[in-house]
């Protein structure tokens, strides 16, 4: 009987228990240790803790750590539901938790996606097949050179290690240095990408002869990390609410993003977003 | 052993009660976690798609499929032939979410005001948000500036159509060009492919069309002009854009802010996510290649809602004078 009851007791009482538990975020701060609903007046934070509080219906409250291991760890033990993370914090608890949002800076393009393309024939069939080869680039510049470069390193090729590049000046002159050998791969943003490949007539494909070993980019210094079991219905709608935040509660995006200046917003990410070298 | 099981039965019927209570609460609108979905119990899309309709469509195949999952809810594509019927749909509610052409995101807007809302808009790779307006025509026209187009024909999209339509418009009126006095004769196609087949059969002089990946500088990739020659109608050396104006913020996704709070969350932070958490689904949807989505709000959208104002205003004036002169 008293089994029963309990068995009953924890029916009832398990979705109640999940939706009314408060949302716990981490904060580095050296004033308060764990989790304190005073720390959001302590930090300014009041206006992000009710921005959070009114979308999600349900309490918020942040918790103190004194650095970003230790704010990691915690996540991974299920004391907090959100912490900050660099690649140091995330490598040893990779298993538990994943990134799920980091900030985009107002100058610059952001996490460009680029591609790396090589003569089918080549014989290259993976990003590391690329150590060696000399790329090739449509330009200079953030877009078409530095943000692909940085997303190679991101896949485990480090920069250095390619050869000679060639910057062709233009997209066509580009695919045709490298058809004609002058390089080994074609390193493009993908707005070049879907120029070059894209095609204007009916099953035209103008990149066959080509392969794509590698398409990515770069990864975040810093990004917010949730447990990699956290439901959609609460990683979802926090994904929401941060990218919108710069847009409706400015003051809790001001304290969001208050240890990275010059932030224009938050983007989602992939779950290995902070992993520097695959 | 019974004051026992009295003491438990107090418990449950206190949880019980409890628990209703939240049921109820999550009714009103402000639900959180599985209540919305005693709401919402299937996701309404709208789209429209008589323009572009396989690519479009193909787009808010994937969108269902992964809206079905995220969501676990049945998700249903409704498909407009035209801007006016998305429009009516948002406006009485028949649709939950839809993606719109700006300016019909600004008709609903003047209709209907904040129970729509724009929620994201699509980024391209290089970190722009718009796409741009331009006057098409044929290759063998002797026609290769604006001014050129003086007495000539033009074909415009749709009334709810922003770069068929509104935009140009607008940018010729900034450029003091009265569009209604510069063409000797225009009229509405009915959709951007309907326009673009229009000017091949020398039907107008000049339409006016939609160019997105790309910009004037780098040239486009995509818009009804750049599928119907991938599907063999036409040949894009066949024609030649002469002008262009924009950028136009990019057609946003729209949601009923009446739907609950944790369903438009939901929505729009799992189609946020959509291009990091199931890249191959997104590739697969046809947007462009790097693409993802931002937040967009109202203010986005500002200047569209102004010229679609104006140009409201500007058809009234016109049409009183008209009367006054009959």
């Amino acid at each position: 009987m008293i089994r029963f009851l309990v068995l009953i007791f924890a029916l009832i009482a398990l979705p109640f228990a999940a939706y009314a538990a408060p949302v716990r975020i981490a904060v580095v701060t050296m004033d308060v240790a764990g989790c304190d609903r005073g720390l959001a007046k302590t930090m300014g934070g009041e206006a992000f803790v009710r921005h959070l509080q009114t979308r999600l219906n349900r309490t918020v409250t942040l918790c103190g750590f004194a650095d970003m291991a230790a704010a990691t760890q915690a996540l991974a033990q299920g004391q907090v539901d959100l912490a900050p993370a660099d690649e140091a914090a995330y490598l040893p608890v990779r298993d538990k938790v994943r990134a799920t949002l980091t900030v985009r800076s107002a100058k610059g393009a952001g996490r460009v996606m680029a591609m790396a393309l090589v003569p089918k024939a080549s014989g290259r069939t993976a990003p590391k097949s690329l150590i060696g080869a000399k790329p090739i680039f449509v330009a200079t510049g953030e877009v078409a050179h530095d943000a692909p470069l940085a997303g190679l390193r991101a896949a485990g090729v480090d920069p250095s290690r390619l050869g000679r590049e060639t910057v062709a000046g233009d997209l066509v002159r580009a695919a045709n240095a490298l058809r004609a050998g002058t390089g080994d791969v074609l390193i493009v943003d993908a707005s070049h990408y879907q120029r070059l490949c894209q095609g204007e007539r009916p099953n035209e494909r103008p990149c066959a002869d080509l392969k794509e070993v590698w398409r990515g980019r770069p990864a975040v210094s810093q990004a917010l990390l949730v447990r990699r079991d956290m439901p959609g219905d609460l990683r979802y709608p926090l994904i929401s609410i941060y990218i919108g935040m710069h847009l409706e509660a400015p003051a809790a995006f001001a304290f969001a993003t208050r240890t990275a200046p010059g932030a224009a917003a938050f983007d989602p990410t992939e779950a290995d977003a902070l992993v520097e070298r695959h | 052993m019974v004051s026992l099981v009295r003491a438990a039965a107090t418990i449950v019927g206190a949880l019980i009660a409890l628990s209703l209570t939240g049921c109820d609460r999550a009714q009103t609108g402000s639900a959180q976690g599985k209540d919305w979905r005693t709401q919402i119990k299937q996701v309404r899309m709208g789209v429209t798609a008589g323009e572009e309709g396989a690519v479009v469509l193909g787009t808010w195949h994937q969108y269902q499929t992964y809206l079905e999952t995220v969501t676990g809810l049945p998700t249903k594509l409704y498909r407009a032939s035209d801007y006016n019927g998305i429009i009516q749909a948002m406006a009485s509610g028949q649709v939950d979410v839809a993606q719109l052409g700006p300016a019909a995101y600004a008709s609903l807007d003047a209709q209907v005001g904040t129970k729509v809302a724009p929620i994201l808009i699509q980024r391209y790779p290089e970190g722009t948000t718009g796409y741009y307006s331009g006057l098409l025509v044929r290759t063998d026209s002797p026609y290769h500036r604006l001014e050129d187009l003086k007495g000539k024909t033009i074909g415009y999209v749709d009334f709810n159509s922003t770069s068929g339509y509104l935009y140009p418009r607008w940018k010729l009126r900034e450029l003091g060009i009265d569009p209604d006095k510069f063409f000797s004769k225009s009229a509405i196609t009915g959709g951007h492919t309907q326009g673009v087949l229009a000017l091949a059969n020398r039907q107008f002089d000049a339409v006016a069309f939609v160019a997105s990946g790309g910009t004037p500088e780098t040239g486009f990739t995509t818009g009804a002009y750049y599928e119907l020659a991938r599907r063999g109608l036409i040949k894009v050396e066949d024609f030649r854009i002469i002008w262009t104006a924009g950028p136009i913020p990019n057609s946003p996704i729209a949601v009923r802010t009446d739907t609950p709070q944790a369903f438009q969350d939901t929505v729009r932070g799992a189609l946020a996510a959509m291009p990091y958490d199931d890249p191959k689904a997104w590739a697969e949807s046809g947007v462009n290649p790097g693409s993802t989505y931002v937040a967009a709000n109202r203010d986005v959208f500002g200047e569209v809602i102004a010229v679609r104002s104006q140009e409201i205003a500007q058809r009234r004036a016109s049409r009183s004078t008209g009367e006054k002169a009959r």
